[in-house]
């Protein structure tokens, strides 16, 4: 199985440094997401790959199994690689129609004129884009404008599909209904997916294999679920969701800081000196006057409460199914007892 | 093509409302010498129509069959020029995008009696070109000659035009290259395509300039419409008859600029943006090549006349005594300058405002309508203005230069507002109401808000309103009060009366003048750039 692979990419732009020793792989049929903040190397790095840019360092290619059943990685003959892609700007030809825009991509890959059209019309049909054949980008919405850029980018069957922050600048029920719609479309795609985006929630949702990346650095690669219960460091936590970090003394099931009990309900097999980093989903609050946890803070949010709660000088998010009052004690404990 | 407007504000505060009625006034106002000359040209005065004497027989169509031969030819050439100029810089780097449309626009500051005199001296029969012309059945005083000044001179415009619409379509680059769209596919139907409807407004746009200048083929002997409105005018001093060749010309001219505007709308309202990382790299030969066309444009157009002027002046003391004995004219000169251009420039504005606040409410104005002084021949002005001056109120001031500095206003003023409207027109519709919410007063508003933010582009319009008075010469002739002549039309007396020499001399110390001001122009205008955000890299 073929393999898209950029290995150690170093890409500087005006003397500043944005890809910095990256490495990654795409396999077909998978999709992996890169997240991180805004400038941390996403569209550079999907640059690269789509051959767009030349890394200043390291190499992009294809890794197939020789014969002696060694890795091995070939430059990617860039005009027989079928690469699809959707750009964070739609780029668009204004002067063509939607079913031109998909009949100019496929001129001269070798397809006789009926098969051209037979996916011409598959792909406005999956797109839902038929009403909107003759259409053109001016005469289009924001999202049927998207719609028509990753027509664009199915319509050629690639075999890698790059996706830039596809519904950036979407909204609301479009952005949910395009994204539902994007889902199932790579569902039935062979293609290798590598799509960016700063929404973890949307990120966590596609993806099969999650890479975080920091200020040109890749900082946590894994399945998503992996990578959000156990993320590398605070900062790739924080990509994916609200994190803090604590740290203390453990014994006996509870971590105390500062000589207060900050957390309960530990793995009692934990001892000594012990850092976590704590989601809010990951801990519980119970009301004690005794406590030593303090709620600053009760917000309503999608059906549950977020209590902002400080202990020992540290803020710490919990989850909480009833409103508690400002200014009421008690005590936080792990809701499930592994730490991350 | 999804251009929000935004919600109806407020009822506008006082000094607004007062504003938005002194905008519509003066448009009335600027309009009132097309008017007169509309009116002129049926002949009211002299109590029979004109038309049937140019129209009703073939001298009013051979007049304009001449006009659009030369002003086809030279529009041809200089969108050619342009195309390769653009292409060639367009995919260098949008560094040289900016520089390269200033260069190109260089020569439109300079006189056209200016421009026409150095290329007599360098091709005419005594020139060093002048040889090798004759040497291919070729003179100075011929349409391939008056063709060639006339498209280096506006080709600036064209350049301007298209470089604009390439860089925005290079938003589309990285898709073309990352789906592997073949070269020639690319060229043809991404390319050259769309491109069509931009080349054509651009085209009809630079050919109207053609068609309105009078003094280069005037100059160069070739008889279009505009020597002959002069001939008709000044030397068979029937007003009637030059105003009803002009006017049928003028609805071709305004005819031209709305099917400019039609065929170039759909081009500026584009979806994509560009961005700094979607220009490709330039390679070293593509950069060099352009440079090398620049270079040769600017030489043919600038340098290569300077020098032989140069040469045919002699020396400095030739230009001093040539200043000296024109100090009447030039101060003349300046004291319009003085006066027109912040005239100009402050009605401009007030006009820019009024269309930029409109164009974001949706309310309508007739401001737009003050373009079509700019359509027009200055001539057709000029007859309008001495129409205008035979009645009151302006007759009280015939004898002096302000029948002169209202029309050098009502020509200018078009071209400042749209200027204005171009560099303000995205300024935020929330902008001053948010400083009234916060209990900023209008006056601070004023000195404090809005100033800072247009002082480069009020004080560039002044300047380039001022470069322009001092080169006019078609209203100038036809309304300068006797011995107030200007630079302009002293040159233009010189040319038939006096040596080479002298015209040389005359010639190079209006460039000398003109120059810094150009210099001045480009720099208030890189200060604009910069400004509205619109930075090189």
């Amino acid at each position: 199985m073929k393999c898209l692979v950029g290995q150690d990419l170093n890409f500087s732009y005006d003397h500043r440094p944005i890809l910095q020793e990256v490495s990654l792989r795409i396999t077909p049929g998978k999709a992996t997401v890169l997240v991180g903040p805004n400038g941390s190397g996403k569209t550079t790095l999907l640059w690269l790959l789509a051959g767009l840019l030349k890394p200043m360092d390291g190499r992009t290619g294809l890794s197939e199994t020789n014969k002696s059943g060694q890795a091995e990685l070939r430059a990617v003959d860039y005009r027989r690689v079928r690469i699809g892609m959707v750009f964070q700007q739609p780029t668009l030809w204004d002067h063509l129609t939607a079913e031109k825009h998909l009949e100019i991509v496929l001129s001269g890959k070798g397809l006789n004129r009926s098969e051209r059209r037979r996916r011409i019309d598959k792909t406005l049909s999956q797109m839902r884009l038929e009403g909107f054949r003759k259409s053109q980008p001016g005469q289009l919405s924001g999202g049927e404008r998207q719609r028509l850029a990753i027509a664009r980018a199915l319509v050629i069957d690639p075999q890698w599909l790059l996706l830039d922050e596809p519904l950036a600048h979407l909204d609301g029920s479009i952005r949910a209904e395009l994204f539902d719609l994007l889902r199932e479309t790579l569902a039935q795609a062979r293609a290798g997916v590598l799509m960016a985006t700063h929404n973890a929630f949307e990120a966590m949702r596609l993806a099969d294999e999650v890479v975080i990346l920091l200020d040109g650095h890749v900082v946590q690669a894994g399945p998503a679920e992996q990578v959000y219960r156990q993320p590398a460091g605070l900062v790739a936590a924080q990509v994916l969701g609200p994190a803090v970090e604590v740290c203390g003394d453990a014994r006996g099931g509870v971590l105390t800081c500062k000589g207060q009990q900050m957390l309960e309900n530990l793995d009692m097999s934990l001892a000594g000196a012990t850092r976590m980093i704590l989601r809010p989903e990951d801990v519980k609050f119970r009301v004690d006057p005794a406590g030593t946890s303090v709620v600053r803070r009760c917000e309503f949010v999608a059906g549950t409460y977020i209590l902002h709660t400080e202990v020992a000088g540290i803020e710490v998010d919990a989850m909480h199914s009833d409103r508690i009052s400002v200014g009421a004690t008690g005590f936080l404990g792990l809701v499930r007892s592994q730490p991350n | 093509m999804f251009a929000a407007k935004s919600p109806p504000l407020a009822l506008p505060s006082a000094p607004a409302r007062t504003l938005n009625i002194l905008a519509e006034l003066l448009v009335l106002l600027c309009l009132l010498p097309l008017v007169a000359a509309a009116i002129e040209s049926v002949g009211l005065s002299s109590g029979q129509s004109k038309y049937a004497h140019w129209w009703g027989t073939l001298r009013g169509w051979e007049a304009l069959w001449k006009t659009m031969q030369l002003a086809s030819l030279a529009t041809l050439v200089a969108i050619g020029l342009a195309w390769v100029l653009v292409t060639l810089t367009v995919h260098c780097s949008r560094r040289w995008a900016f520089p390269v449309a200033l260069l190109s626009c260089l020569p439109m500051p300079i006189p056209s009696s200016t421009l026409a005199t150095t290329w007599i001296v360098l091709a005419g029969r005594q020139g060093p070109l002048g040889k090798v012309l004759a040497g291919v059945g070729l003179s100075v005083y011929s349409i391939p000659a008056a063709t060639m000044i006339l498209a280096m001179r506006y080709f600036g415009i064209a350049v301007g035009i298209l470089m604009v619409y390439h860089l925005r379509s290079l938003a589309c680059l990285p898709a073309e290259r990352v789906f592997r769209i073949s070269r020639f596919t690319t060229a043809l139907r991404l390319r050259l395509q769309p491109a069509v409807r931009i080349t054509a407004a651009a085209g009809l746009i630079v050919m109207l300039f053609c068609m309105n200048d009078h003094i280069i083929p005037g100059m160069l002997l070739i008889t279009t419409y505009g020597p002959q409105i002069m001939i008709q005018y000044s030397a068979l001093l029937d007003p009637a008859g030059a105003a009803a060749l002009a006017v049928p010309i003028a609805g071709v001219g305004m005819g031209m600029v709305i099917l400019a505007l039609l065929l170039g709308r759909r081009c500026w309202s584009q979806t994509e943006k560009t961005h700094v990382e979607q220009n490709p790299p330039g390679s070293p030969a593509q950069r060099a090549i352009a440079a090398a066309l620049i270079a040769i444009i600017l030489v043919v157009v600038l340098g290569a006349p300077v020098v032989v002027l140069a040469q045919r002046a002699g020396s400095f003391s030739a230009m001093g005594q040539a200043v000296y004995q024109a100090r009447r004219q030039a101060w003349q000169t300046l004291y319009c300058v003085a006066i027109a251009s912040p005239i100009c420039s402050v009605f401009a504005a007030v006009l820019a405002g009024r269309w930029v606040r409109c164009r974001q409410t949706g309310a309508f104005t007739a401001v737009p309508l003050v373009l079509l002084n700019l359509t027009i021949p200055a001539t057709l002005l000029g007859i309008g203005g001495i129409e205008l001056s035979q009645h009151w109120p302006l007759r009280m001031i015939r004898s002096s230069s302000w029948p002169l500095i209202l029309a050098y206003v009502a020509r200018f003023i078009p071209l400042a507002t749209l200027f204005f409207f171009v560099i303000w027109r995205n300024d935020s519709a929330v902008r001053n109401p948010a400083a009234k919410v916060h209990g900023i007063t209008p006056w601070r508003t004023m000195f404090y808000l809005t100033w800072p933010r247009r002082r480069a582009s009020v004080l560039a319009v002044t300047v380039l309103c001022g470069l322009l008075i001092a080169t006019e010469l078609e209203m100038s002739i036809l309304l300068a009060a006797p011995g107030e002549a200007t630079l302009g039309i002293r040159l233009y007396t010189l040319i038939h009366t006096a040596p080479d020499s002298v015209v040389s001399a005359l010639t190079l110390a209006i460039l000398a003048l003109v120059g810094p001001g150009i210099v001045l122009f480009m720099f208030l205008l890189a200060r604009v750039q910069t400004q509205r955000g619109v930075r090189t890299q």
